[in-house]
């Protein structure tokens, strides 16, 4: 293997001879020592308060003796299963139009497919409740109610991981190589054929990966559950807030939390196995994308505008209209000395949030060029959910319970791995010639990291803080746990709103579901503007 | 003056057999002198101008340069400049602070480095494109920018990497040229690495090909 063949991971910059081990490790120290205490101390502490109980190991198994239990613990699984049925059928194809067409507006598409990346969960499950609810718009067309049955469920979860499998798919395709497609067409396989035996294969992996995360998420979904499931299709996730907050049942709590620990656990398993497998150099004869010819792959594309614009864009759409129809005296809810109160607090909560995840993410992107094994580390804060981190640490730390610094310390573990990822990917696509040019250059190593490897990272950094901000603003379940009652934030406001009866309550709640929504997107984009042509981009490297 | 002593390398994959890429190598090249040094890929063409530039360390053997033992030196003060073979041209910079890069590291002002840069590049034929964004360049612009940046301070030795292999073949003729005319007027040690016999043979004074980690002289 040649020298220039080498994984860029181990070449730049922080794997060079001149980093010292120690600086790693004074890196390393920060995010390790966060995680320990606010991860995996907790995560202890909920296994231990499962394996104590008086019922002894025994304990460990009583959900599973109990019908209505064993009920949410298989339907979790199940509502996960579906959905990531849902979303492979209706990706794959989408995926296909958006990697191998050209047409106007597919930039605007994917872009628009990170829509759901940044909408917070309250407000997404408030508009398929907009939509499809029991006063929903649709509601008079539908031939049944949908009220009390597991659809409203899965339709907020496809509206959530359809993005995910089609961004992970239009990559995949795109990587597959023309070459072998087309040796595979000129020994006499149809376009299907070759889809099936050549492209298909290729993508499985990538696809795999996608439901895994589908899996994590739906699994141990909360917000949406919480709104959409109802009494009979609620998660484990809901379960466990139940029998904490409203049963004070602890113990109880601390098993179910145990399984889902288990569960997402492996599952995040298969996903680190199957990452590290996607870990391969981007092939060089990718296919080009072709303009549609004829009627069959215009309809494609209309097809596939329509059935985004259905299920990612509706509900978005339908919470503005709504809350435009409202009118103004919904509006002046956002006068309201509650709703400023809220705003103040979402939004200091969520600076502070942000700017101790990317410390953090920094930190560990940059000792994770060294050590291998803190890139799977970053990964952890996905696979233990909001619900979970927060009745861990109301465990740990019951004396904190309540105290800003807990709560804005939740908050930057769910936001930081987005800076950490989106770092450690900036710092993987670099070239390691660039490194190797400034220092032949004059430049010292410093030097080197502040003129060439910083300035090419802002376009990573600012995507990842990005994320982090809109997953800080809408931040919900972590909130409703660890906050107090004069620490109330957006979200938990519009869920309060929403909790009490009468029209005007709901109106209100979509009028500040709305404004959360244009919060969250406007922090999203004032963080990655400017868009498209940043420095380091991906047209720069061309 | 470039001067390599015993330069043995021997790479090390974290999975799977070590291979010695380079062995007891010696080389010495005159100032004014351009040397080619061909070899397929794998061979350790690179590797030998990293350990030449200070990018890698050797596991035994000496670099001099002048007389001077420069093999404890970090990368940024051993004055080698390096062509890539793919530019290696900062994209967040213009064409102008590429060039004027080397001479800010060097502590110069960044109104007269600019100054420099600017006088550089319309030498080159390149005075329309000092604003520019690198990558709006063509592969044979970027490499013109990449030789204006590596000569601008002056080295004592430049190292060219198959400095042409991402070009088309006419461009990769005119190129050469132009390069060949230009390194010469600036009088340095010239290593220039290729695995295009013909490339090597119309710009080396000497050549030499790497067989089993050793140089063996073939002009």
């Amino acid at each position: 293997m040649a020298e220039a063949d080498r994984p860029a991971a181990l070449r730049w910059p922080f794997a060079a001879s001149w980093w010292p081990a120690a600086g790693t490790g004074v890196l390393a120290a920060l995010p390790l020592g966060f995680l320990l205490l606010m991860l995996a101390a907790p995560a202890v502490c909920l296994l231990t308060q499962a394996a104590w109980s008086e019922a002894g190991w025994f304990a460990w198994f009583s959900p599973w003796a109990d019908d209505y239990l064993r009920w949410r613990l298989i339907w979790s699984g199940a509502q996960a299963a579906l959905s990531c049925a849902l979303v492979l059928l209706l990706g794959v194809p989408l995926a296909w139009v958006l990697a191998r067409l050209e047409f106007p507006g597919r930039g605007l598409l994917l872009r628009a497919l990170m829509l759901p990346f940044v909408v917070p969960t309250l407000v997404a499950a408030m508009g398929v409740l907009a939509l499809l609810g029991p006063r929903g718009v649709l509601q008079p067309v539908l031939p049944f109610s949908l009220e009390d049955t597991p659809w409203l469920l899965l339709y907020g979860n496809v509206f959530f991981n359809l993005c995910i499998l089609v961004r992970a798919a239009t990559e995949a395709l795109e990587q597959v190589s023309d070459a072998r497609v087309a040796a595979a067409r000129t020994l006499g396989a149809t376009p299907w054929r070759a889809f099936w035996r050549i492209e298909w294969p290729a993508i499985q992996p990538w696809l795999m990966s996608a439901l895994c995360l589908v899996f994590l998420y739906c699994f141990a979904s909360f917000g949406l559950a919480l709104l959409l499931g109802g009494p009979r299709y609620a998660t484990v996730e809901v379960e466990i807030y139940t029998l904490v907050a409203h049963e004070l049942q602890l113990t109880q709590a601390g098993v179910l939390a145990a399984w889902m620990l288990l569960t997402t656990g492996l599952c995040a398993l298969g996903y680190a196995a199957l990452e590290r497998r996607l870990a391969t150099p981007v092939r060089a004869d990718r296919i080009a994308r072709q303009p549609p010819r004829g009627a069959g792959q215009w309809l494609a594309v209309v097809a596939c505008v329509v059935v985004l614009a259905l299920l990612c864009g509706a509900p978005v759409a339908v919470i503005v209209w709504r809350a435009l129809a409202a009118g103004p005296q919904a509006w002046a809810v956002l006068a309201a000395p509650d709703t400023l109160q809220a705003l103040w607090n979402t939004l200091r909560f969520s600076a502070c949030a942000l700017a101790l995840a990317t410390l953090l993410g920094v930190c560990h992107a940059l000792a994770a060029q060294r050590w291998a094994l803190l890139r799977v580390l970053a990964f952890l804060p996905f696979v233990v959910s909001p619900v979970l981190v927060a009745f861990g640490l109301l465990l740990l730390y019951p004396s904190w319970t309540a105290s800003s610094p807990l709560l804005v310390a939740a908050y930057a573990l769910l936001a930081y791995p987005f800076i950490a990822k989106s770092l450690a990917a900036g710092l993987d696509g670099m070239p390691a010639h660039y490194l190797a040019a400034a220092r032949t250059l004059g430049a010292s190593p410093w030097r080197a990291f502040w003129r060439v490897t910083w300035p090419l990272l802002q376009p990573a950094l600012r995507r990842g803080m990005a994320f982090a901000a809109a997953t800080a603003v809408g931040e919900f379940a972590v909130t409703l746990f660890l906050s107090r009652p004069e620490w109330a934030t957006l979200t938990t406001l519009v869920y309060e709103q929403l909790s009490q009866p009468g029209a005007s309550r709901y109106d209100a709640a979509l009028v500040l579901a709305c404004a959360l929504m244009a919060l969250a997107l406007a922090v999203f984009a004032l963080l990655e503007w400017p868009w498209g042509d940043a420095p380091g981009g991906e047209g720069a490297h061309a | 003056m470039l001067e390599l002593r015993a330069i043995s390398k021997t790479w090390r994959p974290a999975r799977g057999a070590a291979r010695s890429l380079l062995r007891d190598l010696h080389l010495t090249v005159a100032a004014g002198e351009t040397v080619a040094v061909l070899g397929p890929s794998g061979s350790g063409k690179s590797t030998l101008l990293k350990i030449i530039a200070g990018l890698e360390a050797p596991d035994r053997g000496q670099v001099f340069l002048d007389g001077h033992d420069i093999s404890g030196l970090p990368p940024h003060r051993r004055h080698c400049g390096l062509l890539f073979q793919d530019f290696a041209l900062f994209p967040h910079l213009s064409v102008q602070d590429n060039v004027a890069f080397g001479l800010i590291e060097q502590g110069q002002r960044r109104t007269l480095a600019r100054a420099q840069a600017i006088a550089m590049l319309q030498r080159f034929g390149l005075g329309a494109h000092t604003g520019a964004k690198v990558w709006q360049l063509s592969g044979g612009e970027q490499q013109r920018v990449a030789l204006a940046r590596a000569l601008i301070t002056a080295p004592r030795v430049l190292l060219l990497d198959e400095p042409f292999s991402a070009l088309d073949a006419d461009l990769r003729l005119g190129l050469r040229a132009e390069f060949q005319q230009r390194i010469a007027a600036s009088g340095m040690a010239v290593l220039w690495v290729t695995h295009d016999e013909a490339e090597a043979r119309s710009v080396g004074a000497r050549g030499f090909r790497v067989v089993d980690g050793a140089l063996q002289q073939l002009w």
